[in-house]
């Protein structure tokens, strides 16, 4: 393998960790996650108290 | 009707494949649907364009639904006489048929079922259900039901802009509605999303980048959220982006632009036709249709054909450009004086053309409800901020799939094109990344208001995130396949959340029939022929419009910006007019205006949520 393909890994390497950590940052800060949970949360809510009731 | 419209959508969509397989060539599927997508269109389109000039001119009584079909039944006689007689004369597809790279298929394949199968899902909902997307139900639908109903496509008296619109998509809707199965009406966005996702791979293979990044360079187009609830919408903002990428994409992956080749003049003429089409689909596409249109322009001028052939293929372009999208600007020229309307013109000193200023059609403040301030969007990908409703659909949303790979994608595509050699794939790619800084340029100065109005753009930049995806994929398999497999289940998990929550509602509530789905009374299902009704309701019930047509969308629905004016002065018409007023209810003062108009209520006992007025005298 000649140094630019290790080059090219090493900065493949680095971004693909970016990518990680977008993907990370997306689902920590995102309106869109924050609803989706706050929606899960509603229906688990819900249906704890359906079958606590019942 | 129901026949004719149906076979008015399969006809030119058989005539389409056949046109598609002789111009680009079996060899590449991606080409082909391209292709098939821009010509299906056309000849939809066109033909009912013609037939509407007709009428305009007085010298046929309305359009009929039969045109495209009688159109591409021709065009179809004529290719199975010619494909007896002769072998499939197509144009040369040098750079369509590259298999190129195979690394990473499988995570590809991976990511792109996980995304179909929200497809899948939201398509079960719609396939149930009737047209329920908010601008689809306000204005988009109810002007292709006037359409229908009027035979004509001339401008209404009441000049609203939501009338105004160019409207090729809405024709492509009028002929859905004509089906008789009105979610056709949405759903037929489905051959958008495959000419988008046809465009955006060829595009990407035009850049040098091997099957496997061009397929995940499509798969990044399809996980936007943007892109999935568009797709099963009736907005228009997709197949005019879709026109515009797969027109770019075909003269792009075809006859790559610094070639020494010519560009083949029917691959011209397809793109010409996709780019004109996106022009006749609504203003906010202009920019960006001109900038593909100058992009080819100057490629052919710079290319090293022989120079008496570049000013013929120039024509051939423009002419198929302004095919699809003249007729719009010749009928609002002969109604109002000003071809560009509803959009005012202003050139002080010396131009004015009558019409409606942008920011009485898209607030100034709009984009208010995407981020806090306008430096939010360069974080907008990661906050996805939204004001009103929190859960991503057609108004916004780019996703984790994008937040994830497009950012850096972009960075690293920027990079590396300094080290590519000159040639097709590195002009490509300038030119893309030039095409994508200007139109950023242009939707932040001109556009702006929401995301989906800078939709081609972002199906841009997941292009040109093909490149890194592409090296990622043959470089570190392993850990793009999760890092790629990861985004698109979160995507398709916040996606399929909304429909899996409406489906059972609807199975809960027997939400089958039509006017149990909208709310409104079962009596608009049961009004005399040729009925008008007002759909009075403060600004914000926009939604009732297409409901109120009723089942067989045989009422004359009298949108509530035009409500006031009706009243005031009733419509010279021999059909019975209704009143229908939704809660929160007129004021006492209002009630006893419409009283004194003539209308007298009607009892509707079940029915707590709606009024009902029926004017009495003529």
């Amino acid at each position: 393998m000649d140094s630019d393909q290790q080059s090219s890994g090493r900065l493949l390497d680095r971004l693909l960790a970016g990518c990680g950590g977008s993907l990370v940052a997306y689902l920590l800060v995102s309106h869109t996650v924050r609803a989706f949970l706050a929606e899960v949360r509603r229906i688990l809510e819900k249906v704890l108290a359906t079958v606590g009731g019942s | 009707m129901i026949t004719t419209s149906v076979l008015s959508m399969l006809i030119p969509a058989w005539a389409a494949g056949l046109a598609a397989k002789r111009m680009v060539g079996p060899e590449n599927s991606a080409a082909r649907i391209g292709a098939w997508f821009i010509l299906s269109a056309s000849l939809i389109v066109l033909p009912i364009q013609l037939a509407a000039a007709l009428q305009l001119l007085g010298i046929i009584a309305r359009i009929r639904l039969a045109v495209p079909a009688v159109v591409g039944g021709a065009l179809l006689v004529l290719f199975l006489i010619r494909d007896r007689g002769s072998h499939t004369d197509r144009a040369s597809t040098a750079g369509l048929g590259r298999v190129g790279s195979q690394a990473g298929r499988g995570a590809v394949i991976q990511a792109a079922v996980i995304v179909g199968s929200t497809y899948g899902i939201v398509a079960l909902d719609r396939v149930t259900g009737f047209p329920s997307s908010w601008d689809g139900v306000a204005y988009h639908l109810p002007l292709a039901v006037r359409w229908l109903q009027e035979g004509s496509l001339a401008l209404p008296a009441t000049s609203d802009w939501r009338e105004s619109l160019p409207g090729n998509a809405e024709i492509i809707a009028m002929l859905a509605l004509g089906t008789g199965w009105q979610a056709l009406a949405e759903m037929w966005n489905v051959v958008s999303a495959l000419g988008l996702c046809a465009g955006s791979y060829l595009l990407a293979r035009g850049m040098g980048v091997g099957a496997s990044g061009a397929l995940a360079g499509g798969v990044l187009v399809a996980s936007l959220p943007l892109v999935l609830f568009e797709t099963f919408s009736a907005y228009v903002d997709l197949f005019g982006s879709a026109c515009l990428i797969a027109s770019l994409g075909l003269v792009v992956a075809s006859r790559p632009p610094a070639t020494a080749s010519l560009a083949d003049s029917r691959v011209l003429a397809l793109s010409g036709l996709g780019c004109g089409l996106a022009v006749g689909t609504k203003p906010t596409l202009w920019p960006y249709a001109a900038l593909v249109a100058v992009g080819v322009v100057a490629a052919l001028i710079w290319s090293k054909a022989a120079s008496r052939r570049r000013p013929r293929l120039s024509l051939i372009f423009l002419g198929a450009t302004a095919a699809p999208c003249l007729f719009w600007f010749v009928r609002s020229l002969a109604a109002t004086g000003n071809p560009f309307y509803p959009l005012a013109i202003e050139v002080p000193g010396l131009l004015s053309l009558a019409g409606f200023r942008p920011s009485e059609i898209t607030d100034p403040d709009n984009y208010l409800n995407f981020v806090r301030s306008r430096g939010e969007w360069l974080l907008y990908p990661w906050i996805e901020f939204k004001r009103h409703r929190s859960r991503l659909s057609t108004g916004s949303g780019l996703g984790p799939v994008f937040a994830a790979f497009v950012p850096i994608g972009l960075l690293y595509t920027l990079w590396s094109v300094r080290r590519l050699d000159p040639g097709p794939p590195r002009a490509v790619r300038l030119a893309c990344l030039g095409g994508l800084g200007l139109g950023m340029a242009i939707w932040w100065v001109a556009v702006h208001g929401t995301p989906r109005f800078a939709l081609p753009l972002i199906v841009l930049a997941c292009v040109l995130a093909a490149p890194f995806l592409d090296d990622a994929l043959r470089v570190r398999p392993r850990v793009t396949r999760a890092l790629l497999v990861s985004a698109a289940l979160v995507s398709a998990l916040l996606s399929t959340l909304p429909t899996a929550q409406e489906l059972p509602r609807r199975v809960r509530h027997q939400l089958w029939e039509r006017h149990r789905f909208y709310d409104v009374p079962r009596l608009i299902d049961q009004l005399p022929a040729c009925s008008i009704v007002i759909n009075y309701n403060p600004e914000d019930e926009f939604w009732n419009n297409f409901a109120l047509a009723g089942k067989r969308l045989a009422n004359t629905v009298v949108p509530p910006w035009a409500a006031r004016r009706a009243l005031d002065h009733p419509p010279d018409s021999a059909c019975p007019i209704y009143l229908f007023d939704r809660e929160p209810f007129m004021s006492g003062e209002d009630a006893a205006h419409v009283e004194a108009k003539g209308y007298a209520r009607i009892d509707l006992p079940l029915e707590t949520r709606w009024r009902v007025w029926q004017r009495t005298v003529r």
